[in-house]
C-alpha cells in the first residue's frame, strides 16, 4: 500500500561540527508512539539492488535512545510583520502600497492588514476572487468587506489602497493602475461605502503579505498569503485624497504620516524600515525575494546595489520558507574523540525512519588525515525537497530521455506544500526560487534515496573506507566561511560527484589552494557551475539567480540578476570570470540520464607526466564499462575541457568517453544560434573528457568531468580499472614528493 | 499552424492596424495555449515499438528517438507514469493530477516486477494515446 504520507520527519539546526560543538535535532510526527534515536556514521547508503548496500555503524552516544513524539507545526509562506503599536489603531485611516500581483485568481490574499483574529477587528486590503477588497471588522462585531468593480491583471503594477474618514464614516477603496496601455485605463476603479462603526485600539501586528489567523485550537499563524511585489508601503492616521496618496509614493511626508516602509533599504537582509522619522520597523520572515524589480525600476540598471531606489518592492510568495522553527527534540555534543566524516541522526518510530545528516569536521589547522574530502553542501540545499520529477513535466522526459518515475519522496512532496521549494522549482505563483535553506525536513538527502548527491557521494565514503583511505570532511559551509585555511593542510582535496553551486569565496578557496602545491581531485560532472552566495543574516541559506545563460529550470527576470545577500552578479560561473575550466579543466558539456559509458585512453594517457596513473590498467581496455549509475563511469552530467573556455594549455586529457547517442544533449550555453546538430551522434563537443595536470609547487589536479564515476567503483568488488585508476592517483598524491 | 482565413481574416481586416495586432496576437496566444497539436506517430511502424521493447534504455534509432520525443510531449495531467514502492524490484503505474498539491492516482493492481517492463507498459499507453491502436505482443 502506498500512503504518500510521511509520519516522521525532522532536522538539526547544524549540518557541520567540530569535537566539542552541540548540534540540536528538531523533529515532528503525526503518531503520538516515541521514535528512537541513533546517531550512526554512513559509509554508504546505496542500498539499490546492484549497489554496496546500507552502510552504517551506530556510534554510542548519550544522546541515543527514545524520545516522546510530537507533531510541530510549520509556518510557510513569507510576509513581513511590524510590532503591534497603539499608534496603528487611527480613528481616520490610509494604507496603501504599490502592487504587482501574481496569481490573483488563488483565493484571498492579503496585502496589508492591521487585524485582530481572536476578535475579528481591524482591517485588511487584500485580493478576493481576483479584486481588491477591503474587509473591516468594526466596533459593532460584524465585518463588512466593500470590493473593487473590475479584477486584477497579474503582473502589472498598481496603487491600491484604503482610506477610512471618521467623521464622514466614508470607507474608500483605490485600485489604480501605474501602466498605460490598451484597455489598461479600464482596470483602474475606486469605490465608496458608508460604514457605520468605527474600530478603536485593535492590539495587532501590522502586517505586509498576510494577515493574522487562528484556528479551532487557539493555534496562531499568519494566512491569506499574498503572492507577488509590494512596494512602498506607507500608513497614514488620515483619510487621504487620491491625490495626496499619489504625493506620498514619492514623498513619504505628511504631517499624519505613522510609517513609510521603503524595501530599498537593507535589501541584503530581513529588516524592513520604516522612512517616516517614527522608526516602526519590522522584519521579513521566511524569505521573500529581495533585489527585484520594483515601480520605478526602469530599464536604466540592472543591478539594484548601483539604483536601489528601483528596487523597492520585495516579491513574496505562499510557498516560501527559510526556518521551520521547530522545537529541539534532541541534542548532542561531538565527543573529542569522533573520528571526522558522514554521520546522521537516524531517527526510527513503527516502519517510518528519517535520517537527518551532519558532517563532523576537525578542529581547525589539526588535519587527522591527508585527505580531505570536500563534501558540496551548497548543491545539496539547491535540490533539496525538489519537484522536479513532476513539475517539469516534459521538460523532466526529454532531458532524461526517459518516461517519468516517481519516488516516494516525489509522491509525498506533491501531496503537501509545507516544506519548501528547490532552487530546480518555479513557487506557486510560476516565479523561480532563488533561495535554499537546511533549516527544514530535507528529503532525498540520506540513505536509500536516489543515486544523486547525497547517496552517489556514498559511493566515494564506501570506496575511501574499502581501501582504507583515512580522510577528513570539510562541508561547503566550512570552505565558504573559513576560506582556503580549512584545506590548506592537506595534501589532498577531493570533490564530490556534483559539486555544482559555489560561491566567490569558496571558489577562490580551492584556487589559492591549487596555487599553493595542494593537490585536487574533481570526482564529478558539472560542476563549479552556478554562482551562489551565503549571507552572515541567514545562516543555513543559499541564494543563486538563474540567469542569462545555463542549462535553467527557471529563468531569471531582467534586472534580478543580482545576488540580494551580496550584490553579486549570479548565473554560471562561465559568465562571471571563472570557468570551471580554471578550477578543474574541464567544464559542463552534456548531460543524459538512461546510460553511460566508459573511457578510453588517449595518446596523451602514454606521457611520462601522467602514464603512470594507468598502471595496472590495460592498454586497450575500456575504462568504466560497467557502474551503477546508468550502466558506465562517464554518465549523467558530463564535462569536457576546452583551452578556449579555460582548460590549462598544458592540461592532458588522458581519457576520453563519446558516442553517447541521441539521447544525451549538449549544453545550451555553448552554442549560440539554433541547429539540430546538438546531441552525442551529431555533436563532436557531447563527449566526456578525464583530465590531468600540474600545478604550482608541485601540485597537480585530476578530474573525472563526470557524475557517474564514482557509481563504477564498487564494481567487482572495487576491482576493476575505474577503482585501480583512481587508487593510482590518490596514492600519487597523497605522497608529498613534488608532482 | 493554421492559417488565418475566411471571417476571421475578412473581420480582421477592415478593423485597422492595431485592432488586427491585437487581434493576431490573442489568436497566436490561444492557439498556442489551448490548440497546440501533437505530432503524428505512424501507427504502421510497429517495428520502432518492438525495438524500444527490446532496448528500452537506448540508444534508440533515429527513428524510434522521434517517436519517443513526440510521446514526451505529454501535459501532466493524465499523464500515465511509474511509481516506485519502497520495496526492491516492485513498481506500479500512476497517473499524475492536475497540479501540485493533489494526490497522484496509484494503481495498485498493475505492478511491475522488472522496471523495463513498467516503461513498455508507459510506451503502450503512449502508443494507443496518439495512434488509437493497440499494441499487442507478437
Amino acid at each position: 500500500m502506498i500512503t504518500q504520507q510521511k509520519a516522521l520527519l525532522a532536522y538539526a539546526d547544524e549540518i557541520s561540527r567540530r569535537p566539542g560543538e552541540r548540534i540540536e535535532v528538531k523533529v515532528s510526527s503525526t503518531s503520538a508512539d516515541p521514535f528512537d534515536l541513533n546517531i550512526v556514521r554512513i559509509r554508504c547508503g546505496d542500498d539499490g539492488p546492484e549497489g554496496p548496500g546500507l552502510k552504517q555503524t551506530i556510534v554510542e552516544a548519550n544522546v541515543n535512545g527514545s524520545y516522546p513524539a510530537r507533531f510541530q507545526e510549520t509556518q510557510v509562506g513569507s510576509f513581513a510583520r511590524i510590532d503591534a503599536n497603539a499608534s496603528f489603531s487611527s480613528n481616520s485611516y490610509t494604507a496603501q502600497a504599490l502592487i504587482w500581483p501574481t496569481c490573483p485568481k488563488i483565493g484571498d490574499q492579503v496585502i496589508l492588514s492591521h487585524w485582530c483574529a481572536t476578535s475579528q477587528r481591524g482591517y485588511a486590503l487584500m485580493i478576493q476572487d481576483e479584486k481588491l477588497a477591503v474587509k473591516v471588522g468594526g466596533d459593532d462585531g460584524e465585518v463588512h468587506t466593500i470590493v473593487s468593480d473590475t479584477p486584477l491583471i497579474p503582473q502589472r503594477w498598481y496603487l491600491v489602497a484604503v482610506t477610512f474618514d471618521l467623521d464622514s464614516s466614508l470607507l474608500t477603496l483605490y485600485q489604480i493602475i501605474k501602466e498605460s496601455g490598451p484597455e489598461l485605463d479600464k482596470r483602474t476603479s475606486i469605490v465608496s461605502a458608508s460604514l457605520e462603526s468605527c474600530i478603536t485600539d485593535v492590539s495587532a501586528d501590522f502586517l505586509i503579505a498576510g494577515c493574522p489567523d487562528i484556528d479551532e485550537e487557539n493555534n496562531q499563524s499568519v494566512g491569506q498569503l499574498y503572492n507577488g511585489k509590494i512596494d512602498s508601503v506607507r500608513l497614514t492616521g488620515a483619510s487621504l485624497t487620491l491625490a495626496s496618496i499619489q504625493e506620498l509614493i514619492c514623498t513619504p511626508r505628511h504631517s499624519a504620516l505613522i510609517a513609510a516602509w521603503d524595501f530599498s533599504q537593507g535589501i541584503s537582509g530581513d529588516k524592513v524600515l520604516d522612512v517616516s522619522g517614527n522608526n516602526y520597523h519590522g522584519r521579513t520572515y521566511n524569505l521573500p525575494t529581495r533585489a527585484v524589480t520594483g515601480w520605478r525600476h526602469d530599464g536604466s540598471e540592472m543591478n539594484w546595489t548601483h539604483r536601489p531606489e528601483h528596487y523597492g518592492a520585495i516579491h513574496f510568495h505562499d510557498d516560501d520558507l527559510y526556518d521551520a522553527a521547530w522545537a529541539t527534540d534532541a541534542h548532542w555534543t561531538i565527543p573529542e574523540d569522533l573520528q571526522s566524516g558522514v554521520y546522521a541522526f537516524h531517527l526510527r518510530q513503527n516502519s517510518e525512519e528519517f535520517y537527518v545528516p551532519f558532517y563532523v569536521r576537525p578542529h581547525p589547522g589539526r588535519p587527522t588525515a591527508r585527505l580531505c574530502l570536500l563534501i558540496p553542501t551548497a548543491s545539496y540545499y539547491a535540490y533539496v525537497n525538489h519537484h522536479i520529477n513532476v513539475d517539469w513535466g516534459s521538460l523532466n522526459e526529454h532531458s532524461s530521455s526517459c518516461f517519468t518515475t516517481l519516488t516516494q519522496a516525489d509522491l509525498y512532496l506533491q501531496m503537501q506544500n509545507v516544506f519548501g521549494l528547490s532552487m530546480y522549482d518555479d513557487h506557486n505563483d510560476g516565479s523561480g526560487v532563488c533561495y535554499a535553506s537546511r533549516l527544514r525536513p530535507m528529503l532525498r538527502m540520506g540513505p536509500h534515496e536516489e543515486l544523486w548527491q547525497y547517496n552517489a557521494d556514498s559511493h566515494i565514503t564506501d570506496w575511501l573506507e574499502e581501501k582504507n583511505i583515512s580522510f577528513d570532511v570539510i562541508t561547503d559551509d566550512d570552505l565558504h566561511t573559513e576560506g582556503s585555511s580549512i584545506i590548506a593542510g592537506y595534501e589532498c582535496v577531493m570533490t564530490g560527484t556534483h559539486p555544482e553551486y559555489y560561491s566567490l569565496p569558496m571558489m577562490e578557496a580551492l584556487l589559492s589552494y591549487q596555487g599553493e602545491g595542494g593537490r585536487f581531485i574533481y570526482m564529478g560532472g558539472n560542476g563549479f557551475y552556478w554562482r551562489v552566495a551565503y549571507s552572515p543574516e541567514f545562516p543555513g541559506a543559499i541564494e543563486m539567480r538563474r540567469a542569462e545563460d545555463g542549462m535553467r529550470s527557471w529563468v531569471a527576470k531582467p534586472g534580478e540578476y543580482h545576488l540580494s545577500f551580496s550584490g553579486e552578479l549570479s548565473g554560471l560561473w562561465s559568465r562571471c570570470g571563472i570557468p570551471p575550466e580554471r578550477v578543474c579543466g574541464v567544464g559542463f558539456s552534456a548531460q543524459g540520464f538512461n546510460f553511460g559509458r566508459p573511457y578510453r585512453r588517449t595518446p596523451a594517457s602514454h606521457d611520462p607526466r601522467c602514464s603512470w596513473i594507468f598502471d595496472g590498467i590495460s592498454e586497450n581496455d575500456p575504462i568504466g564499462d560497467f557502474g551503477l549509475v546508468f550502466g558506465g563511469a562517464a554518465g549523467s552530467e558530463i564535462d569536457s575541457a576546452d583551452i578556449q573556455n579555460g582548460t590549462p594549455s598544458h592540461a592532458l586529457v588522458i581519457a576520453t568517453a563519446d558516442d553517447f547517442g541521441a539521447d544525451f544533449h549538449w549544453v545550451v550555453e555553448d552554442y549560440h544560434h539554433a541547429h539540430s546538430a546538438v546531441n552525442g551522434e551529431t555533436c563532436p563537443y557531447v563527449r566526456c573528457d578525464m583530465v590531468f595536470y600540474e600545478t604550482p609547487n608541485g601540485g597537480a589536479v585530476f578530474s573525472t568531468g563526470s557524475i557517474a564515476f564514482a557509481g563504477s567503483l564498487s564494481h567487482n568488488n572495487y576491482d576493476n580499472n575505474v577503482s585501480r585508476l583512481l587508487e593510482n592517483i590518490v596514492n600519487r598524491f597523497l605522497n608529498a614528493d613534488p608532482i | 499552424m493554421s492559417a488565418l482565413d475566411g471571417d476571421e481574416a475578412a473581420a480582421i481586416k477592415t478593423a485597422g492596424v492595431f485592432s488586427f495586432l491585437r487581434e493576431f496576437v490573442s489568436l497566436m496566444n490561444n492557439y498556442t495555449l489551448t490548440n497546440t497539436e501533437m505530432k503524428i506517430i505512424d501507427p504502421a511502424r510497429t517495428d520502432l515499438a518492438w525495438e524500444f521493447r527490446a532496448n528500452p534504455f537506448g540508444p534508440h534509432s533515429a527513428e524510434l528517438q522521434q517517436v519517443l520525443s513526440i510521446m514526451r510531449w505529454k501535459e501532466n495531467h493524465g499523464k500515465y507514469v511509474l511509481v516506485e514502492t519502497g520495496t526492491r524490484n516492485r513498481w506500479v503505474l500512476g497517473r499524475l493530477p492536475k497540479r501540485r498539491g493533489l494526490r497522484v492516482e496509484i494503481f495498485e493492481n498493475l505492478v511491475f516486477a522488472d522496471y523495463a517492463e513498467g516503461l513498455w507498459h508507459l510506451f503502450r499507453l503512449r502508443w494507443e494515446e496518439h495512434t488509437d491502436r493497440t499494441l499487442e505482443e507478437e
